[in-house]
């Protein structure tokens, strides 16, 4: 039997493979997910996919070379994402960058010239050492 | 400046991050086939609440994605009505970590290299428009919401003050000539710009530095917000959308005075901020304060429509979009948009993300409304929504290049935007055999199988059905479990509190089903019979789907001569998904366009 699904697989994954599997014009899209809104999260600025996204974006971009102005310039396009077009006014954002360096192995000496860069004051680099102490082992 | 956006959460922050721990398992996640998209399977790797699959993507690309696992098994076992199967596989905390790791690095690092794709195809069109041209005219994200009449005074109204006052305070802050400073100093950086260029080296490599085009329309939006802080326009009224409560409380006032004050503060701040793309994100903070102020001076809740320019539109006096499902839908979007305000105004402190969702739930539920009230085409947009009502804006400087260099520009353009289409297509170019969503699940893990058997299988690993039989020979299966599709768990729940033959009868064909009448998808293929259960009755149902949509495809002719393609193409593709029937196997399971609540997995 499972041959004959797999034969069949083949056949039907010729007419349409790997794309998703409801299209962006379902009258299902004129409500938000179920599980998208921030009820399933704290409702803070702690929500843990925002803390994932930006700390692994901030990864990304320094594990590649880049610098705290890439840092920066990253962080619009993955906070909108997460329906946030003001992240330099979340803390979250400072931890999980925090987090996202400690995760590229920026050094001590390093952490306080990207923090230094990247934060506007006094408490955002903080929070910014904050979570790059705070990452998990 | 501190505000209360900057209020402590520290301890929150902390304590969620604190509570991650190593992992020493992952789930392959096998997705049956079914019609529609992805119709032959599909894979995925979970870590926790994270799934990463990959996708089909334009011009021969393959696209990774990550899900959180709610939304992912909502879409697939739900909605696409498919059957997941769980392979939980053993493996050591570092070899998980890593792999999450490197899939999340290669997420990141293609969702830039793609920016950047796109980037190039508007850089080019940008240069081509350069010479004809002698200002700049171009679409400003969120400059829509603005009533900013080119010749005519702005009209005034007591819920424009804010702006005005925000505007005053930026000038008491940073000097009375502070605007006309910085939009002189963007002019100057708009008129300096040049082509860069950017080298993608592996999948994980994040290219550095923004593009041209980027940099040209980060830098007209910055002014445009400049002009519009300098101008303190009110809002155009037909762009807000009302929430249901009629007035406001008194608390309620207060939480939105609050806001109002955040946001001022906080547009204050950014107009000293280093972000380069700061103009967008002033945009909607003004647009965002004059729907608030407008609130206050109407004593009702208004925000901006969040629905973007480019949404998609569906008729729903078209008749694609069942009645049932239209009345559950604007009774979910009302209680999306009753629970979206309340969390609002049951905040302790204000939170952009807070009022994102207000305005989200409120343009939507506006749209739905409108669209069963009066059957106006019903604007949907899926994921977080963000105000981004487009104006064109004229008069802007444009880049000044020297002498004949333009030309060059151009050519270096279409040179580079073809390249960098050529790099993704190396990078991660989609095959159907050699690389697709199930095969570079597979290609990831780190241990490969070892035994003939395995590596026999391991060729056929583009098959999703195949692949997680490909993950049990290199790997030690934990469990293996599976979740049913939605129209079986009904039938399963149904059968026991009903009687199992006269469900069984009910629900074998789409004429009578009451499960499918209510919530089927709109847009699947013509067919007659649901696969039964037996085995053994499958092929006489192939034989009558395939006898009535061969039917259909021919009483379809008349209309494909006529123009109307859609009849015909929904029977011929029920003919080829029929095919399967006829020897035993069920891939037709009929979709659904959406799933109650209490209904879901």
């Amino acid at each position: 039997m499972k041959g004959l699904a797999i034969a069949a697989t083949l056949l039907l994954a010729a007419v349409s493979a790997c794309s998703f599997s409801k299209s962006s014009e379902s009258i299902s899209n004129s409500v938000s997910s179920p599980f998208e809104s921030s009820s399933n999260s704290s409702g803070g600025d702690s929500d843990t996919a925002y803390l994932d996204d930006v700390s692994d974006q901030t990864k990304t971009v320094v594990a590649s070379g880049g610098s705290a102005t890439d840092v920066r310039s990253s962080l619009g396009t993955v906070a909108r994402e997460h329906g946030v077009t003001d992240w330099e006014g979340l803390d979250s954002t400072y931890i999980a960058v925090g987090r996202g360096l400690a995760a590229a192995g920026v050094d001590d000496g390093d952490l306080d010239s990207f923090a230094g860069q990247l934060a506007n004051d006094d408490r955002s680099a903080g929070l910014i050492r904050r979570g790059y102490s705070s990452r998990p082992n | 400046m501190p505000t209360i956006f900057h209020s402590t959460v520290v301890f929150a922050v902390s304590l969620a991050i604190a509570t991650a721990t190593n992992a020493t398992s992952f789930d392959i996640l096998a997705v049956e086939a079914n019609e529609g998209d992805s119709s032959g399977g599909h894979l995925a790797i979970r870590f926790d609440d994270q799934v990463f699959h990959y996708q089909h993507y334009g011009p021969g690309l393959l696209q990774l994605r990550r899900d959180r696992w709610d939304d992912f098994r909502y879409r697939y076992s739900d909605l696409g009505n498919r059957g997941i199967r769980i392979v939980e596989v053993a493996s050591d905390d570092d070899e998980v970590d890593e792999l999450r790791d490197r899939l999340a690095s290669e997420l990141f690092a293609q969702r830039r290299q793609l920016a950047l794709l796109e980037a190039a195809a508007d850089t080019t069109q940008l240069l081509d428009r350069l010479p004809g041209e002698n200002a700049l005219e171009i679409e400003i994200p969120a400059a829509g919401f603005f009533d900013t009449p080119p010749d005519l005074q702005p009209v005034r109204r007591p819920g424009c003050a804010a702006l005005a006052e925000v505007r005053d305070r930026v000038r008491a802050h940073f000097g009375a000539n502070a605007l006309a400073r910085e939009a002189a100093r963007i002019d100057g950086r708009i008129r300096a710009l040049s082509p860069t260029e950017h080298q993608v080296d592996s999948r994980t490599d994040y290219p550095r530095g923004l593009a041209f085009s980027e940099s040209l329309r980060q830098a007209a939006e910055l002014r445009v917000a400049i002009e519009i802080l300098s101008r303190a326009p009110c809002l155009r009224t037909e762009l807000l959308r009302p929430s249901a409560t009629d007035s406001l409380s008194a608390a309620q006032r207060r939480t939105l005075a609050q806001y109002i004050d955040d946001i001022g503060s906080r547009l204050v701040d950014l107009f000293a901020s280093p972000r380069e793309d700061r103009g967008g994100a002033m945009l909607v903070a003004m647009a965002r304060l004059g729907a608030l102020g407008e609130s206050l001076a109407a004593n009702r809740l208004l925000v901006v429509d969040a629905l973007p320019d480019d949404a998609d539109e569906i008729d729903p006096t078209s008749g694609r979009v069942r009645e049932p499902v239209l009345r559950a839908l604007l009774e979910q979007a009302s209680r999306d948009a009753d629970e979206a305000q309340q969390e609002l105004f049951a905040a302790a402190r204000p939170l952009e993300r807070l009022l994102t969702q207000v305005e989200a739930a409120t343009s939507r539920h506006y749209e739905l409304t409108n669209g069963v009230r009066s059957g106006t085409p019903i604007r949907v947009r899926s994921g977080p929504l963000i105000p981004s009502r487009a104006a064109t804006w004229s008069g802007l400087p444009k880049p000044r290049p020297p002498a004949g260099v333009l030309a060059q520009w151009q050519a270096r353009a279409v040179e580079a935007e073809a390249h960098a289409l050529q790099r993704m297509q190396a990078l991660w170019r989609y095959d159907l055999i050699a690389s697709n969503c199930a095969s570079e699940i597979i290609e990831q893990l780190p241990r490969r199988p070892e035994s003939l058997r395995g590596r026999l299988l391991e060729l056929f690993a583009f098959i999703p059905a195949v692949a997680d039989d490909v993950v049990g020979e290199s790997y030690t299966v934990v469990s293996t479990s599976r979740i049913a599709p939605f129209r079986e768990r009904y039938l399963e729940r149904e059968s026991r509190t009903r009687g199992s033959i006269k469900v069984a009868l009910r629900e074998s064909n789409r004429l009578t089903s009451r499960l499918y009448g209510d919530w089927g998808a709109s847009d699947d293929s013509l067919f007659l019979f649901f696969p039964p259960r037996s085995a053994l009755l499958r092929p006489l149902a192939g034989a009558g789907n395939l006898g009535v949509t061969v039917a259909a495809t021919i009483g379809s002719v008349p209309a494909a001569i006529n123009g109307d393609f859609e009849p015909i193409r929904a029977a011929a593709r029920g003919a080829v998904f029929s095919i399967p029937e006829l020897f035993f196997v069920p891939i037709r399971k009929g979709s659904f366009e959406y799933v109650p609540a209490n209904e879901r997995f």
